[in-house]
């Protein structure tokens, strides 16, 4: 867990309704290089996936949460000390979409703007039967500070994109935090400190926004 | 002439030989007095035998004798006196006391041969060891001065045995016997008091060595860590703490041959962890006892709180027997012995412990009353924000302890500070440090939990028949064919196993292997179920996302019967960095919380969960299940969520 120079460590939670296939994307992400070996962690749960970015070595945890509103008041542990968040709805399912700005909206209020977030709209293979608007979607993603990507889980079709988007604004949101002044190994483990919640940094904001 | 002196001589000897028997038979007093009053007559006979005659002519083998006799009285006085103090200070010993026997020692060889020495004497065996023992188990290093005085002990009941055999011996010689006494005395008083000075030389050059050392440890401390003005108490301490280990560590080889084989291999993680577990091990390391100093201040803390809510604790108890008989109970029991002899261990003085928790028990057997009768008043308000106060104080005392423990490990040992080496010596410094600390530590986070446990209790009661179907776990993960085979155990028995499990470990890390292990098995009991039937175990039925393991967890949970999991989480959460909880240790405490929290929630809709499995209609779900949330559209998504691959 120790994050060393030259390594960046993230977390990532998934958000989004049972049905828009969050459990597809993520497992297309991590499974397809190694497609043959079999997953041994938690399954599509809690998954775990190596980069490198410009020479950068960038390890994700991917935290899946639950989708179904009974377990939603509970949704905060999940989000805590996360980095990034991957939105996702369902392009059929309008619903899915409002559900998506009411996590942004959660996300936001608890993590403030410390967190990097994507909005991605799934099954563009079902494009005949939009029911989100995809300016719309365009211009809230835009509105919020978030990048908006679309994918096809089923078809392969802009998975690795949106990790590696998300992955790139978080090693550029940290890397700004770092110059900032902010200790850049907030989680090192040489400073194991338990109380190291999320600290509010203001300065960072600005950059952050623009490219996420 | 010479006469007086040589009949002074004799008497003398006689008279010494009398106070040293006094000696022997450790009548100090009498000794005491009989060497001065030795030395007295001594003295008395030479002033007045050198006022009636030249002085050189006092000048004869006698006299030589007889002020190395009394120089041997006093010596022997001396020591008796300091020896009566209290424990010896031999660095009080005024020096001249030295100068002069030696001198007269070294006169003597020359004068009398020496005589059969006792072959026995244990002293020189010793004094070629005065290294300590190379074992773990430090030694006391004896004083030189003490060993010595033993050695002479010995000499001195060697002596005695001879001289009894050898008046067996001799019956007729009369003169030649009174000769080989006298020589024989005095060549035993010459031995013992050489043996002294030997030891008085050893004993002075240790302490200026060990000054010596002292100051370049300090020096080393210095080099470390900084010249002590320009640190903070805290550091000071810790600084003093550095000094004690290295001090520490120069009496045992053991540490040194370790340390030395750590900097050949210092990423051997074995061996760090060998390294920690033996320091650990060893009550007289500093930084053992340091460890020690602090968890006996948290016991006491514990204990104290322990007492006041002895009402509740009996209630917690009662709580878990009633709602799950068997493993509940055993669990408890074993619990408290353990807790016993570790404490027992390290408080020799605490013995109040252990009479509490057996009180406790006893309690425990005799009043058994229903959970709900008396927990509205066991715990005001105010009181148990009282208890969140102290708890909270507790975690932070905890903490600052466990991390200037490790700081200091990491001090004395550079080699530690990799990432892994950090880890590793935290998991182990944690491990012994809340082994016997974890179950008072859980008692209270139990009182502060109390409400939520007790709430816990009621639903795992009414829910316990429950099927994973009732949980709103999707079709494809409710095992069904497990349950209609009759024989076979409920679904998911073995995470339920391993769940239970939990209250065994002792260490915050410990359990959260068992919670990150008990979800795996979840993963593997689906596997295990799908493969059976012929499907390979990465097919889309075996996937498991987040909406389906937290049914699945609930279902678990609720088999395991153990309320307390709310505290054991809440303390994992407290005591566990957040760095260990980035990764999927993190996630699974995460999932446990939450559904947790999700179970707390069912309060009073627990009615409502059972009629779902007869209906098993997910509308019907959305108007039963949202008192407590505010969102409306609930569960809508469930049916359709039933398989999310499927689409890929």
């Amino acid at each position: 867990m120790a994050s060393v120079a030259g390594r960046y460590q993230f977390k990532i939670v998934l958000l989004g309704e049972g049905c828009v296939g969050k459990t597809s994307l993520v497992l297309r992400y991590c499974q397809d290089k190694f497609n043959d070996k079999h997953l041994t962690t938690l399954q599509a749960s809690y998954l775990t996936k190596k980069l490198n970015i410009d020479g950068k070595r960038v390890g994700l945890s991917i935290w899946d949460t639950a989708g179904q509103e009974r377990f939603h008041a509970l949704g905060p542990i999940y989000y805590r000390d996360s980095n990034g968040a991957i939105l996702v709805y369902d392009i059929t399912d309008e619903d899915s979409f409002q559900k998506v700005k009411n996590w942004v909206k959660e996300l936001r209020k608890i993590l403030g703007d410390d967190i990097c977030l994507c909005i991605v709209g799934n099954k563009i293979d079902l494009e005949r039967d939009r029911h989100v608007d995809g300016a719309e979607a365009e211009a809230y993603a835009k509105s919020v500070g978030a990048k908006h990507l679309l994918a096809s889980a089923k078809l392969n079709k802009g998975v690795d994109e949106l990790f590696l988007e998300l992955a790139k604004a978080m090693v550029t949101a940290q890397d700004a935090s770092a110059s900032n002044g902010q200790s850049s190994g907030r989680r090192g483990a040489s400073s194991r400190k338990r109380g190291v919640e999320i600290v509010d940094e203001q300065p960072a904001g600005q950059p952050k926004k623009g490219c996420c | 002439m010479e006469s007086s002196f040589t009949a002074c001589l004799s008497i003398a000897v006689r008279s010494v030989r009398e106070s040293m028997i006094f000696d022997s038979e450790n009548r100090h007093k009498e000794a005491f007095c009989q060497y001065l009053s030795n030395i007295i007559y001594i003295c008395g006979v030479l002033k007045d035998e050198a006022w009636q005659r030249e002085l050189k002519d006092c000048h004869c083998p006698e006299t030589v004798k007889l002020f190395k006799l009394t120089s041997q009285c006093l010596e022997r006085a001396q020591d008796i006196l300091s020896t009566s103090q209290d424990n010896l200070d031999i660095s009080n010993v005024p020096p001249q006391s030295i100068t002069p026997t030696r001198k007269i020692s070294q006169d003597q060889t020359t004068l009398l041969p020496p005589p059969v020495t006792p072959t026995q004497s244990p002293m020189p065996a010793r004094q070629i060891h005065p290294s300590p023992p190379a074992s773990p188990n430090f030694r006391k290093r004896v004083q030189y001065i003490d060993e010595a005085r033993r050695g002479n002990t010995h000499l001195l009941s060697a002596y005695r045995a001879r001289m009894e055999r050898r008046e067996k011996q001799i019956t007729d010689s009369n003169v030649r016997r009174k000769t080989d006494v006298t020589s024989m005395n005095l060549s035993l008083f010459r031995k013992m008091a050489e043996n002294i000075e030997v030891a008085k030389a050893r004993q002075k050059s240790l302490e200026r060595k060990k000054a010596e050392r002292q100051q370049r440890l300090q020096e080393e401390a210095d080099r470390r860590m900084g010249p002590s003005f320009l640190l903070t108490t805290h550091d000071q301490i810790r600084k003093e703490i550095y000094v004690k280990v290295l001090e520490f560590e120069q009496d045992s080889m053991w540490l040194v041959s370790l340390r030395d084989q750590l900097n050949s291999k210092p990423d051997d993680s074995t061996l760090i962890q060998h390294i920690i577990n033996k320091v650990l091990g060893t009550r007289e390391h500093p930084l053992t006892k340091c460890l020690y100093s602090y968890q006996v201040e948290i016991h006491t803390q514990l204990t104290s709180i322990t007492e006041q809510a002895r009402d509740i604790l009996t209630h917690i108890a009662i709580m878990g027997k009633n709602s799950c008989q068997n493993e509940q109970q055993n669990e408890t029991d074993e619990s408290e012995i353990s807790f016993g002899e570790e404490l027992n261990e390290i408080l020799e003085s605490n013995s109040k412990t252990g009479e509490t928790e057996g009180k406790l028990s006893t309690e425990q057997d005799l009043c058994i009353v229903p959970a709900s009768e008396i927990s509205a008043d066991l715990l005001s308000e105010e009181k148990e924000l009282e208890y969140k106060k102290i708890l909270e104080n507790i975690v932070k005392n905890v903490e600052s302890s466990l991390e200037i423990v490790h700081s200091l490990f990491l001090l004395v040992y550079e080699e530690f500070s990799s990432a892994a080496g950090q880890d590793l010596c935290l998991a182990t410094v944690e491990f012994t440090f809340f082994r016997p600390l974890w179950p008072l530590l859980l008692n209270l986070y139990r009182i502060v939990n109390y409400r939520k446990e007790e709430r816990l209790v009621k639903i795992f009661a009414e829910n316990i028949s429950c099927t994973p179907k009732c949980l709103n776990v999707p079709d494809r993960l409710c095992l069904y064919e497990q349950i209609s085979e009759g024989e076979t155990p409920a679904p998911y028995q073995s995470v339920v196993d391993e769940l239970q499990s939990l209250t065994k470990f002792g260490s915050p890390l410990e359990k959260l292997e068992c919670i990150v292990r008990t979800n795996r098995f979840i993963v593997e009991c689906v596997e295990d179920y799908y493969e059976s039937k012929g499907k390979p175990r990465n097919s889309p039925e075996t996937v498991i996302g987040c909406d389906d393991l937290l049914p699945i967890l609930s279902y678990v949970i609720i088999r395991s019967q153990l309320p307390q999991l709310v505290s054991e989480c809440n303390a994992m959460e407290d005591f566990i960095s957040a760095d260990y909880l980035m990764g999927e240790e993190g996630y699974s405490l995460t999932t446990f919380q939450t559904v947790l929290a999700y179970l707390e929630s069912l309060q009073g809709e627990q009615e409502q969960l059972q009629e779902e499995t007869e209906e098993q209609k997910h509308s019907e779900n959305e108007s039963s299940q949202d008192d407590s949330l505010p969102e409306q559209d609930l569960l809508q998504d469930e049916p359709i969520q039933q398989d999310p691959n499927s689409q890929e």
